[in-house]
């Protein structure tokens, strides 16, 4: 059975295309005899290695680090003396530099994790000069700047060759294992976790994802493959030195690869990699004869030209010919997805309310406040949703109904008051996933959506962190899309969804989570009045499955044929709470929000 | 004075705006309206000049428009207000304000100009100094709108000005918008609250799949069978 599956596996021509690419690439690394090509290849090989390893942090998690020279400079000096002063072999001191570095990484990066942008670069980039220096500063364990030099004997059990066949074949295979690591990650259900907080930490956090254990996974990965290959590397240039293995430019140059290949994809180091050691290499070797800095000014100018021409990268440029040509030579079309079947009608509205009346509390809001500044937003508020019901928060612009939502779902911790889920006390807890993983989930009025990603794999992102496998959450990410009828746009990039599409993804993400209180904001927002409906008989539909909604809507036809009972906040205080047709005659409410012109059959 | 003549716009190859023309005269309000992804907004967009048209021509006056730059359409006076508002949130509102007289034409009239948006939305000479970002939705609608006004357009056209906004601050927007055609510029609107668009609009224009399927004036259509239930839900 299992050689069967292979063998139809076998077929495909994505995968026996890639094995006779690998089947080439041994070839010619066993026939290539001349020591100047073995150098360039040993080089090429060695750099997309590590272009890849960097790409696992900086390419799916987006947490873009100038410090990764830093894993491969602890990972060749932990072998070289662990093998100069213990006599250690190599391979073995390989895994240890991997694991010290992955160690270190873990360490130093986790609280950098808090910065963002630019400040995170700058602070790997600090990393990597620390230990830089370092390693200078401690002469009597590093051998200082002149580094220390690795006797030679020639065997596979000391990582060391005659010529450079044995180098050739060993960069090139941690090339293939960390390019096969990469791609079984990227379709893991943790892979999905990287992708989704690399579009949108606050959107993740919210589907219940620790965004800051998935980073310190992937710098853990990222920087154990580096450290492993700075090993390889003191074993090839037989010296360990401080400014050729924590050099900034080493750094610099896997994030290049990654850039110029394709930045979070497998193949794109790869290819980064071999498009540009080979010509550095040989335009040094021609160019460099001549006028100094000849070689420097027209890598340059590649670089230029490849990120003006090219900006997503070479693999955005050859991805749809080789698609077709996969498409061709496999003979089939693209199997069209199960969809799954259609669901269930909804309970009338009149005996849902009365039914509900009875039911235990599951959200208490208990004299919460909350100033930012000087300015309170939110002052003693109470209120509470029972479980089952669809509550209505209403209020003008500027009242504190999303910070409300904020205040519950752990992004604000109230200066005082009780919040409390289910009975229990959720006041300040933090970060938003903790919140989300007890089962409210919710969705942000301006829109989040993970915008370089499918429809799909928005909300396999929110699913795979529940469901026992990826299967399992293929076929809940399904039934949830199908649902709330973004059907035919499940390919479709998020970021080119229309507004109300946009909307529907939030709530589709939301409901990943298998939330029992669900908080909406706004979904109705840009919806003409048809729209509202479909929307309206949407989220009945929710309900009727057994979710809790507290409902924050401007869309007063929604609130009123939605909520069982209404809750209205003004200056951050309640000033009406009941059911809707009595809310909207109380003068309070006109005044301050329906305003006097309000007629209810106008929507 | 604005004409839109049978445009094409592709987004790769989706057909976005399929052949639409339609035209907005001096002192009107024009309105178009549709579902979600029905080519609304694009339209706009082709009109500022954000998206190429694959055919088909917009003139305002004599003038073809199809191909110029943006910066040079909002010199000719057509200036949309966003979807979203897209305000500069780290800037003051009167900083904001200053942004929308950009132009040298429209600079010599800054003072002129300031005092008709004060005019329209009192609450924003009150909340001068105050970062945009830190307004509430009403009042970020109102300065994103007062913003458009600053060069003194010949047409505003506006997206989704009462997204988000509390029921009395729609009702607000709507009489400004009665206002700000009746000080002489037309009014292009995109409008989901279709009740209300359509209840002060000279003529509208219902699009559908990026199509033109139906016309006419604005109470003609609120009163039409399909139209109430394709679009107001009746």
């Amino acid at each position: 059975m299992v050689i069967q599956n292979s063998l139809q596996r076998i077929r495909h021509p994505k995968v026996y295309l890639t094995l006779i690419a690998i089947g080439a690439l041994y070839s010619i690394a066993l026939s290539v005899k001349n020591p100047y090509w073995g150098d360039i290849l040993t080089m090429t090989f060695l750099l997309g290695a590590l272009s890849l390893s960097w790409n696992i942090l900086g390419g799916y998690g987006g947490q873009f680090s100038l410090g990764h020279a830093g894993f491969f400079g602890i990972g060749a000096y932990t072998s070289t003396l662990l093998l100069i002063q213990y006599h250690v072999n190599p391979w073995i001191g390989m895994l240890l530099g991997g694991i010290l570095a992955a160690a270190i990484g873990g360490v130093v990066f986790y609280p950098c994790f808090r910065l963002k942008g630019i400040f995170f670069c700058l602070a790997t980039l600090a990393f990597q000069e620390v230990v830089k220096i370092s390693a200078v500063h401690f002469r009597g364990l590093t051998g200082g700047a002149m580094g220390i030099s690795l006797p030679f004997k020639a065997g596979l059990t000391n990582m060391m060759f005659q010529g450079k066949t044995g180098y050739m074949l060993i960069s090139l295979s941690f090339m293939i294992i960390i390019a096969l690591v990469t791609l079984a990650m990227e379709r893991s259900r943790f892979g999905y976790k990287l992708v989704a907080l690399r579009e949108d930490e606050d959107a993740t956090e919210t589907l219940g994802i620790s965004t800051s254990r998935c980073k310190l996974l992937a710098t853990m990965i990222s920087a154990f493959f580096a450290g492993c290959l700075g090993t390889f590397y003191a074993h090839y240039s037989s010296l360990v030195d401080p400014h050729s293995v924590f050099d900034m430019m080493l750094s610099v140059e896997f994030v290049i690869f990654a850039i110029l290949g394709g930045v979070g994809t497998v193949l794109g180091p790869i290819l980064g990699a071999f498009a540009l050691v080979p010509v550095d290499a040989l335009m040094r070797g021609y160019l460099g004869q001549g006028q100094q800095g000849v070689s420097f000014f027209a890598y340059g100018m590649l670089l230029t030209g490849v990120v003006i021409f090219l900006p997503q990268g070479i693999l955005s440029w050859i991805s749809s010919p080789v698609n077709r040509l996969f498409q061709t030579l496999s003979g089939e079309k693209p199997r069209p997805e199960p969809r799954p079947d259609k669901i269930e009608a909804v309970a009338e509205k009149a005996e849902r309310t009365s039914r509900l009346m009875t039911t235990a509390s599951i959200l208490e809001i208990a004299g919460v406040d909350k100033s930012f500044g000087g300015l309170k937003v939110i002052q003693s508020l109470d209120f509470h949703v029972r479980e089952g019901e669809i509550v209505g928060l209403i209020g003008p612009n500027g009242a504190g109904k999303t910070t409300c939502f904020n205040l519950i779902t752990g992004f604000e911790e109230p200066d005082s008051g009780k919040i409390l889920f289910k009975g229990e006390d959720i006041t300040g807890v933090k970060p938003p996933n903790r919140i989300s993983k007890r089962g409210v989930a919710r969705t942000f009025q301006i829109v989040k959506p993970l915008a370089g990603l499918t429809v799909t794999e928005n909300v396999l992102a929110g699913a795979a962190e529940r469901a026992g496998s990826i299967h399992e959450a293929r076929v809940k990410s399904r039934k949830i899309i199908d649902l709330l009828g973004l059907w035919e746009f499940r390919d479709i990039k998020a970021s080119s969804l229309t507004l109300g599409g946009r909307k529907r993804l939030e709530l589709a993400k939301a409901l990943a989570t298998d939330p029992t209180l669900l908080l909406l904001d706004e979904v109705m927002a840009g919806l003409n009045p048809t729209e509202v409906e479909e929307a309206i008989r949407m989220i009945r539909r929710i309900s009727s499955r057994g979710v809790t909604l507290l409902v924050i809507e401007h869309v007063m036809k929604a609130v009123m044929s939605l909520a069982d009972r209404v809750v209205v906040i003004h200056h951050g205080q309640k000033i009406c709470e009941g059911r809707p047709p009595d809310i909207i005659r109380d003068p309070g409410v006109i005044e301050a929000y329906l305003g006097k012109g309000y007629q209810y059959a106008e929507g | 004075m604005l004409k839109v003549e049978a445009i094409d716009i592709y987004y790769g190859d989706l057909h976005a705006v399929k052949g639409v023309s339609f035209q907005v005269e001096k002192d009107q309000i024009v309105s178009l309206v549709g579902s979600n992804g029905a080519g609304k907004t694009t339209t706009l967009n082709a009109i500022s000049g954000l998206h190429r048209l694959r055919s088909g021509s917009i003139h305002f006056g004599e003038i073809n428009i199809s191909r110029r730059g943006s910066h040079q359409i909002v010199d000719l006076g057509i200036i949309q207000v966003p979807e979203g508002r897209m305000l500069f949130p780290e800037m003051t509102v009167m900083e904001n304000l200053e942004m929308g007289c950009y132009s040298l034409r429209a600079r010599r009239n800054f003072q002129d100009s300031l005092q008709r948006v004060i005019g329209l939305f009192p609450i924003l000479a009150e909340r001068k100094q105050q970062l945009a970002g830190t307004l509430s939705g009403g009042e970020q609608q109102m300065l994103a709108i007062g913003r458009g006004l600053m060069s003194q357009p010949t047409v505003l056209m506006l997206d989704e000005p009462s997204l988000g906004l509390a029921p009395f601050v729609v009702q607000e927007i709507i009489e400004v918008i009665k206002t700000i055609r009746q000080r002489g510029t037309s009014v292009l609107l995109v409008e989901q609250n279709v009740f209300h668009a359509l209840s002060i609009s000279d003529r509208a224009c219902i699009l559908e799949n990026g199509e033109i399927v139906m016309e006419g004036k604005g109470e003609d259509l609120l009163k039409n069978e399909k139209v109430r239930k394709a679009y107001l839900g009746l």
